[in-house]
């Protein structure tokens, strides 16, 4: 069994990443979501699979794919040459719909706009199947089955995604979870990111808080430093990505 | 009862439709539900009841417990928001609130999201009705699909696609931290006019500060 993972645990995200409330934590490693997987590709009687994750993805960003998990191969991994080939693709679905994509040797279709498609084509003929996920600003990417050799009903695709929704929901809390390390924000520093996201300038923000408009500076210089920005402008925005401040 | 496939073969079957509430009678008689309500909760505010795309729920209803649950689903962090997404959950009604004769104080809250839309599909079920947590979990998905038939609940709002690409590309670069200066150097663009495209997004957003701006920007998924 072969597990990669993309990078060291902490890049996954943008470091810094800090926590107030607890929330529910799983232990383990992305090796953890191996049987599930390995249970999917029994299913579909497909050669390989591969969970990727997507991260970025905006205007001034391009989207990065990466694999999470990948089925062991003795003759190399069809998932470099997968993402490779069908990056734009991938990257242009996961935003814009839900449904399952499918590979054939003619190209990739969505079950949105043809869903009968996929029986009247013909399993040989259908190279891979990809699953997108989507759960928020974090916990995006794909499962992917290359060389699916069952009839693709409505009944198991939908069994299957509903199953790689489980599987990203559990690699999401594995990333929380080697977050937990990093310095957290105080109660004071969560305020005063919240209150300038607010539109308030430092002197306002003193005078609700009763704090010197020094000491709201320290707080907000503080929270820019554990959050790894290089200003508070940027300090916010990494918060209200983080779901640290609303 | 109707099989998964069957039902997920009449839902597609009424894509073509033309509004999102054909299928939604599918839905909730797949899963024993009473009544339905659809909303957009990115596009939530206090002030109307725009984000509720399609609901057959008493209007009363839809204007307390609607708003209640979609503003607490709203102020979740985004971490147990993307955690939640796809996952039925249930909340009890305010008693102070009015269900129907016969109906459950029991919500069915199950958010999902369907391109740029983040949604939350809420049902309310007969008192004692049969709740199956496989087939809720069916109906995240398929509710998904079938939204996704419909461009024009899952587009942006009017307010945010009318930020130029520019002013977009800016905010996006204010957002990583740069300056003024910096974006001007990146885009090759002269220092006023990255100033005049960042005056004229927070008129755009009504924000007062460029932190403000960029607040809105991120809340929104805009950067």
């Amino acid at each position: 069994m072969t597990t990669s993972q993309s990078g060291s645990n902490g890049k996954r995200f943008d470091r810094g990443v800090v926590a107030t409330a607890p929330v529910v934590r799983a232990t383990g490693s992305t090796a953890d979501l191996y049987p599930r997987l390995v249970a999917m590709q029994r299913t579909m009687q497909a050669t390989a699979f591969a969970m990727l994750s997507v991260k970025a993805n905006t205007l001034i960003n391009p989207g990065t794919l990466t694999v999470v998990v990948e089925s062991s191969f003795s003759d190399g991994s069809p998932a470099p040459a997968f993402i490779s080939d069908f990056r734009h693709k991938l990257l242009a679905h996961l935003k814009a719909l839900p449904h399952p994509l499918v590979f054939t040797a003619a190209g990739a279709f969505d079950l949105k706009s043809d869903p009968s498609r996929i029986r009247q084509s013909g399993n040989p003929h259908v190279t891979a199947i990809a699953f997108p996920v989507q759960l928020g600003a974090m916990g995006n990417g794909y499962t992917v089955f290359f060389g699916p050799r069952v009839e693709l009903d409505p009944d198991i695709l939908i069994d299957l995604h509903r199953k790689s929704f489980v599987v990203m929901r559990e690699a999401l809390k594995l990333d929380f979870n080697s977050m937990v390390a990093l310095e957290s924000l105080n109660d004071r520093e969560i305020e005063c990111l919240q209150l300038v996201g607010n539109g308030m300038k430092s002197e306002a923000i003193g005078e609700q808080l009763h704090l010197s408009v020094h000491t709201v500076n320290a707080y907000l210089g503080s929270a820019t430093t554990k959050l790894d920005a290089v200003n508070r402008i940027q300090a916010i925005a990494k918060a209200i990505r983080l779901g640290l401040i609303g | 009862m109707t099989t998964r496939g069957i039902f997920l073969e009449n839902l597609d079957n009424r894509r073509s439709s033309g509004h999102i509430a054909s299928g939604m009678d599918l839905i909730c008689a797949y899963v024993s539900a009473r009544h339905y309500l659809v909303a957009r909760y990115d596009l939530h505010t206090d002030r109307s009841l725009d984000f509720v795309i399609s609901s057959d729920w008493p209007f009363d209803l839809v204007k307390t417990l609607g708003l209640s649950l979609v503003n607490a689903h709203a102020r979740n962090s985004e971490f147990r928001r993307c955690l939640a997404a796809f996952e039925p959950s249930f909340s009890e009604a305010d008693p102070a609130m009015a269900v129907p004769a016969g109906v459950s104080r029991r919500v069915c809250i199950v958010p999902y999201n369907a391109g740029e839309a983040r949604m939350v599909l809420m049902l309310l079920f007969d008192d004692g009705a049969f709740l199956s947590h496989d087939r809720l979990r069916d109906v995240a998905l398929a509710c998904a699909y079938h939204t996704a038939h419909f461009p024009e609940i899952t587009t942006r709002s009017g307010l945010v696609a009318d930020l130029t690409d520019r002013e977009i590309e800016c905010l996006s670069w204010i957002g990583e931290g740069k300056t003024s200066d910096e974006i001007a150097v990146i885009i090759g663009i002269s220092r006023n006019t990255v100033n005049n495209y960042i005056t004229s997004i927070m008129n755009k957003t009504g924000a007062k500060t460029r932190s403000e701006a960029v607040a809105f920007a991120v809340r929104n998924r805009i950067i």
